[in-house]
């Protein structure tokens, strides 16, 4: 038996006899079983109206979509088998596979994927935005979903596949509250693994579902994601092999060049999408307000240093609102320099003349009191920015806090966080500047930046299909957006996930994608 | 039941009865308190307006406080401690369900500590002056001052990840399913880290306590007359002395109940023990009202018992107390 060691039963001093009981106790076969690790009770387990990373993992094994997408970006046919897109980009006929049950088993239909995408993604998901150019979503017969659009969208495939395509029952959605619909907690899908029970603070079991679409898949009888919230208590359980993944966000990057060096361990990080470490600048009030003041800061903050002594072997320099290795972004754009005295130069021109301290005013940074990068990089950006006459207030904040006071309440001058940039950056990157979404919640634009040509720009590239002009129309963009400084880009990143390759294969990182690849795929080795 | 003893009962029962009240109207106003909104951390990134009014709606959040705090008395009062925002469920399920993992490690804890605790004590007390004694007392006073987080890290850190002998965390094992006395065994195996965390500064407090009350009643003159009528050196310690020293030992471990509920909601994030201390840090991270009103209401009740229980115990041991 693989629980009880030899060592175990010694300490506990338990005879032969007992633990030949113990044998007998267990079930006659035990199921093959990968185990992975979250880091809270999930909110959702809803794919369509939350983006929340412990939510997104949790509701993976459940769910399908119309697409996937695969770790290099490439797409084929989930629930649709094939599909094609008019030439003029404004009719997407998708074709459904035939014989998809739901874990419930009734039969999935168009008019699943017509409710899902019409009346749950398109205007309750956070990236909704995604499907604003969708007029119609049409299920003519039960094998054909068509959708109708206003303009041509050249993210909505990518979409479709990735952030904003999750595809619920509409016999047990339609006519409920979606915020308290039961199975936002108790999830029916069409994906490799059916849901068994969310124990909160222990763990959800999975097990494997008999009728999924691909032959043969999936191969492991359950999965479990236990619930560990102490970082160094789910490092723990990871070395000692009581789990088998863990996904980027739940893997400590300070953890990172250890589990590098361990036989068995494989490290797998996303190759189609980055995430940055990014602080919204409250563009609302003085000294902020003014652009040079902004332009200081980004002279005197030595985001190299930061970039390297923080996130070591792991993040890259980002130029402009894009990460440089997206193919939209601009090779143009020229990086801040590191030069306080400009920066003094700047601030000097601002108005704002420093005191006979040496400062001219406090910049108040909020940070997750649990973010430990977020936490050095403040430390850093305090050492940088005294010099120049800038009091950096370090602030840690719990979630609630943090929530209600920069992004309810804008009472911040600077607040960080990591964003998911997406795989394109209509979806993950227009949020942050376009003034429609100024709002009070977060990871909006909650810098408050307004800037009229820019908002024109985004819809411009929204429609525009000539990949050349809409690249162009980007650079334009980044242009824009990386001279007034609504945000510290301090760098992008990529951070790994974990897998013991001694236990199975098939498993890489499982936050970029709707993730029921991985566990379809997943196999004991 | 001696009628003493039914009457201190009811006596405590009475006064129980306001301070269960002040607790739901404290905790209620308290928790609002805080800044952070329920809805937002449950909704997450760039919600839509549509849902988080929704959010708020559905759990009453949007409604001026008093009327939220009159509703929610008038449902308590009914035993209906509302639903979980974040988790959806109702608050009393949740309690219940968590409650048990809890309490198996409390009293786990408590277990250990009283008896290591009262041995040294009385160890400590019978050799008062000489090295031995010093070195528990010195030993007490580290264990009292170590953080119980830091504790349970190091011996994460050296009994799983080291010398893998005993399991990181959790409560049960995750690859294999046990079942029957298995699965008590597999419990039982999680288990020691966790209760000998949180044994430690409950340990030292018992010892110290009795260290001192044992060396007041070996002091007292009925030792000298037992010893003069030639009990054994063993009977006076045990028979004579601890008797009367044992008072203050349970009403050590009934007041210290109260810490060692709070000990646990340490113990049981260091250890992901899936237990009513967890439902406390993530109702509180959460704001998720009801939850945390229903934990609070529910840990007083049971505080306030156990108090009760320890004086009844006092009172059963020495029937001075109920005179």
């Amino acid at each position: 038996m693989q629980g009880f060691s030899t060592t175990r039963r010694g300490i506990l001093g338990l005879g032969a006899g007992l633990a030949a009981l113990s044998d007998g106790s267990v079930q006659a076969a035990d199921p093959k079983r990968i185990i992975g690790v979250i880091e809270e009770d999930p909110p959702f387990f809803n794919l369509a109206i939350s983006s929340g990373i412990s939510g997104s993992v949790a509701s993976a094994p459940c769910y399908s979509a119309l697409l996937r997408m695969n770790a290099e970006g490439a797409l084929s046919g989930d629930l649709a088998e094939r599909w094609e897109i008019s030439p003029d980009g404004l009719v997407y006929t998708f074709h459904l596979r035939d014989n998809v049950q739901w874990h419930d088993g009734r039969p999935f239909t168009s008019a699943d994927a017509q409710y899902s995408l019409g009346e749950l993604n398109s205007k309750l998901n956070p990236y909704r935005g995604a499907l604003k150019s969708v007029d119609s979503f049409e299920a003519p017969d039960p094998r054909t979903l068509i959708l109708r659009l206003k303009n041509p969208q050249a993210s909505l495939i990518t979409s479709l596949g990735n952030f904003c395509g999750a595809i619920l029952p509409r016999h047990l959605w339609e006519g409920t509250n979606p915020s308290s619909n039961p199975h936002n907690k108790n999830p029916i899908g069409t994906g490799p693994y059916k849901f068994v029970s969310f124990a909160p603070g222990d763990r959800i079991t999975y097990a494997k579902n008999p009728n999924y679409h691909v032959p043969g898949r999936p191969v492991f009888d359950e999965v479990i994601f236990r619930i560990i919230p102490d970082p160094a208590a789910r490092m723990a359980a990871f070395t000692r092999g009581e789990i088998d993944m863990v996904y980027s966000a739940a893997l400590p990057a300070t953890e990172i060049p250890r589990l590098s060096r361990t036989r068995g361990v494989a490290l797998r990080a996303s190759r189609i999408q980055l995430s940055s470490y990014m602080a919204y600048i409250n563009l609302r009030n003085a000294p902020y307000s003014d652009v040079r003041v902004r332009q200081a800061l980004m002279h005197a903050i030595d985001r190299t240093f930061i970039r390297n002594s923080v996130l070591p072997g792991l993040a890259q320099n980002q130029i402009g609102p894009l990460a440089t290795s997206s193919p939209l972004h601009n090779a143009a754009l020229v990086d801040y320099a590191l030069d306080p005295a400009k920066a003094n130069q700047l601030l000097d021109e601002a108005g704002f003349a420093k005191g006979a301290d040496g400062m001219r005013f406090p910049l108040r940074y909020l940070f997750g009191a649990a973010d430990l990068p977020a936490r050095k990089m403040g430390e850093i950006m305090a050492q940088n920015l005294a010099p120049v006459g800038i009091r950096v207030v370090l602030t840690p904040l719990d979630r609630g806090t943090l929530i209600q006071r920069a992004y309810a309440n804008n009472d911040f001058d600077m607040v960080i966080s990591t964003f998911a940039l997406g795989p394109d950056p209509d979806v993950g990157v227009e949020r942050f500047y376009n003034s429609n979404n100024i709002l009070p919640v977060q990871a909006v634009n909650n810098s408050a930046y307004r800037n009229a040509e820019v908002d024109r720009l985004f819809d411009e590239q929204r429609v525009q299909t000539d990949p050349v002009q809409r690249k162009a129309i980007y650079g334009r963009i980044q242009e824009i957006v990386w001279r007034d400084v609504p945000t510290m880009l301090f760098c992008t990143y990529s951070l790994p996930g974990a897998v013991r390759e001694t236990f199975a294969t098939g498993v890489f990182d499982t936050v970029d994608l709707p993730l029921r690849e991985d566990f379809a795929y997943a196999q004991p080795r | 039941m001696g009628r003493g003893l039914l009457a201190l009962l009811l006596r405590r029962l009475l006064l129980s009865v306001p301070l269960v009240l002040a607790v739901v109207t404290l905790t209620f106003f308290l928790v609002r308190l805080a800044p952070g909104d329920p809805a937002q951390i449950l909704a997450g990134d760039s919600p839509s307006p549509e849902f988080l009014a929704q959010i708020r709606a559905d759990y009453g959040l949007d409604l001026p406080l008093w009327q939220q705090f009159t509703a929610y008395l008038g449902k308590a009062l009914r035993g209906d401690f509302g639903t979980s925002i974040y988790l959806g469920r109702p608050v009393i399920d949740v309690i219940l369900e968590r409650f048990p993992a809890t309490l198996v490690l409390t009293l786990a804890a408590m277990a250990l500590a009283s008896f290591v605790g009262i041995t040294l004590g009385v160890l400590a007390a019978k050799h008062a002056g000489t090295r031995l004694d010093t070195a528990i007392t010195a030993g007490s006073l580290i264990g009292y001052s170590v953080p119980g987080f830091w504790i349970g890290q190091l011996l994460v850190l050296f009994f799983a990840v080291e010398l893998d002998w005993l399991p990181a965390g959790g409560m049960t094992s995750a690859r294999v399913t046990y079942t029957g006395f298995a699965h008590v065994l597999d419990v039982a195996w999680h288990l020691i880290l966790p209760a000998v965390t949180l044994a430690i500064f409950l340990l030292t407090m018992i010892a110290r306590f009795t260290r001192t009350a044992m060396v007041e009643a070996l002091q007292q003159d009925f030792i000298l007359v037992a010893a003069s009528k030639g009990v054994s050196p063993r009977g006076l310690l045990w028979h004579h002395a601890f008797r009367n020293a044992v008072v203050t030992t349970v009403t050590v471990i009934g007041l210290e109940f109260g810490a060692v509920l709070s000990g646990a909601v340490v113990t049981e994030i260091v250890f992901g023990w899936p237990g009513l201390g967890r439902v406390f840090y993530d109702a509180i991270n959460r704001r998720d009202f009801p939850l945390l009103n229903g934990a609070f209401i529910f840990s007083s009740v049971v505080v306030i018992g156990a108090n009760m229980l320890s004086d009844l115990i006092c009172a059963a041991l020495d029937p001075r107390i109920s005179r």
